[in-house]
């Protein structure tokens, strides 16, 4: 187990070391600064705990205040989804509602069910945050693909990943509160989730690909329009002159 | 308890979702053609192709506006409108026909393509410039209703040939795209 561990830490340190040096040759911080702040973020806490003694009194209380600062810090990532799917302009408006009222009636749900009795508060926490966490990027895809919006390589590895962790996040934050059994089944897959979500990112982030171009914003059509509305003046000329002769 | 176990179901479920989106996206070649598309608009500056011309061909309004007697001059008003902006869009097909057909040509003399394939493109090409003379003509005389149906198959053609010159610039290296792009600028300029 330990020699796994190991192995996992390995392979886990070499895919962020990937994507901090893709990243750096590319000018990754520029184009999605809060993904790297978050990917630095969980970098540091890994190196952090190399260092860390395990049998230290203080080990259990820093390794779940870490983690607490991880699950909110994951929005920074949602919200580079977000960021990246939509450019700036009406669709965004209409996703930032949308997203902004399933948040408010998500909150509104968690406020009404409230913590279920006899179960770790953290868990509770860092499961539903999670879950909004995955319902965010589950939203973006839904209005990215209803409006047809082409989503680039980047963004979309970003994203895949992304739901690929968090959803292992909240199975194994359900698992441990719900099943003795199932929780050691899904505590042992969870961490190959996260090495598979640095994997599709380094994939995903190796180069520069951005959205494609999604805007028609074309001198043909400006035109068109343009002659559209000169001539239109004109129809509604006419269309006065038949109804009142 | 059920909180639980929903919460856990729904992990699951995400989890599938993530990896049979994953899954899907192993299709890297068609999501290289679609990039070396959007390059090729930029590079070409495409734009007929971004206008949903179907609309513009129906004949749906006019004819219910012509079925009102007291319409019949607005419908008529429409149609000469609609004439005005069917062959400045047709004129902008044509252009962009032509581009692509020279862009191609371009690639061909920096080291893609052999005699068949250009041979192929330049029939396809002067087929559908000459197919575009017709309409513009046939647009002119009859207007713009007439053509509805071979407008939609000469988009599906012009489609074709934008592929086709995308699937050519997808076969030099990424890396090369900015400079066959300014190359292609002084060609152009010359």
């Amino acid at each position: 187990m330990a020699f796994l561990s190991l192995v996992l830490f390995l392979v886990g340190s070499c895919f962020q070391g990937l994507l901090f040096w893709r990243g750096r040759r590319w000018s990754g911080w520029r184009s999605y600064p809060l993904f790297y702040f978050y990917l630095s973020y969980t970098t540091f806490w890994t190196v952090a705990f190399l260092f860390f003694p395990h049998t230290h009194p203080l080990y259990p209380r820093v390794y779940w205040d870490s983690e607490l600062g991880a699950t909110v810090l994951r929005f920074f990532v949602a919200w580079e989804i977000f960021r990246g799917v939509f450019g700036r302009g009406v669709i965004r408006r209409i996703a930032g509602t949308a997203i902004f009222v399933v948040m408010v009636l998500l909150a509104l749900a968690f406020w009404l069910t409230g913590p279920s009795p006899s179960v770790s508060l953290v868990a509770d926490f860092m499961r539903r945050m999670a879950l909004t966490a995955g319902v965010w990027t589950i939203l973006v895809f839904g209005i990215a693909c209803f409006y047809g919006i082409r989503i680039g390589k980047n963004i979309w590895g970003m994203a895949v990943g992304f739901l690929i962790f968090v959803s292992s996040e909240i199975t194994n934050l359900a698992a441990f509160d719900l099943a003795s059994w199932f929780a050691p089944i899904w505590r042992f897959l969870h961490p190959f989730a996260y090495i598979f979500m640095l994997a599709v990112w380094t994939w995903a982030l190796w180069d520069y690909a951005p959205n494609p171009y999604n805007e028609i914003s074309t001198s043909l059509g400006a035109r068109l329009l343009s002659t559209w509305k000169r001539q239109s003046t004109a129809l509604e000329e006419t269309i006065r002159k038949v109804t009142q002769p | 308890m059920i909180q639980l176990f929903l919460m856990l179901l729904i992990g699951i479920l995400l989890l599938c979702f993530a990896l049979v989106a994953l899954g899907r996206k192993a299709r890297p070649k068609n999501e290289d053609s679609l990039d070396s598309e959007t390059e090729l608009s930029r590079m070409l500056r495409l734009t007929s192709l971004e206008f949903d011309s179907t609309i513009l061909f129906s004949d749906t309004d006019y004819l219910l506006l012509a079925s009102e007697p007291k319409l019949r001059l607005l419908a008529r008003e429409l149609q000469k409108d609609r004439k005005g902006i069917a062959l400045e869009w047709l004129a902008e097909l044509q252009k962009d026909v032509f581009s692509m057909w020279r862009f191609r040509s371009f690639l061909t003399r920096l080291g893609v393509g052999g005699i068949r394939d250009e041979f192929f493109e330049a029939v396809r090409s002067l087929r559908l410039l000459c197919l575009l003379c017709v309409i513009r003509i046939s647009v002119k005389l009859f207007g713009p209703y007439a053509s509805c149906n071979v407008i939609i198959s000469l988009k599906a053609g012009v489609e074709k040939i934008k592929q086709s010159c995308a699937a050519t610039l997808d076969s030099f290296p990424r890396e090369r795209w900015p400079q066959i792009a300014a190359e292609w600028q002084r060609v152009q300029s010359l």
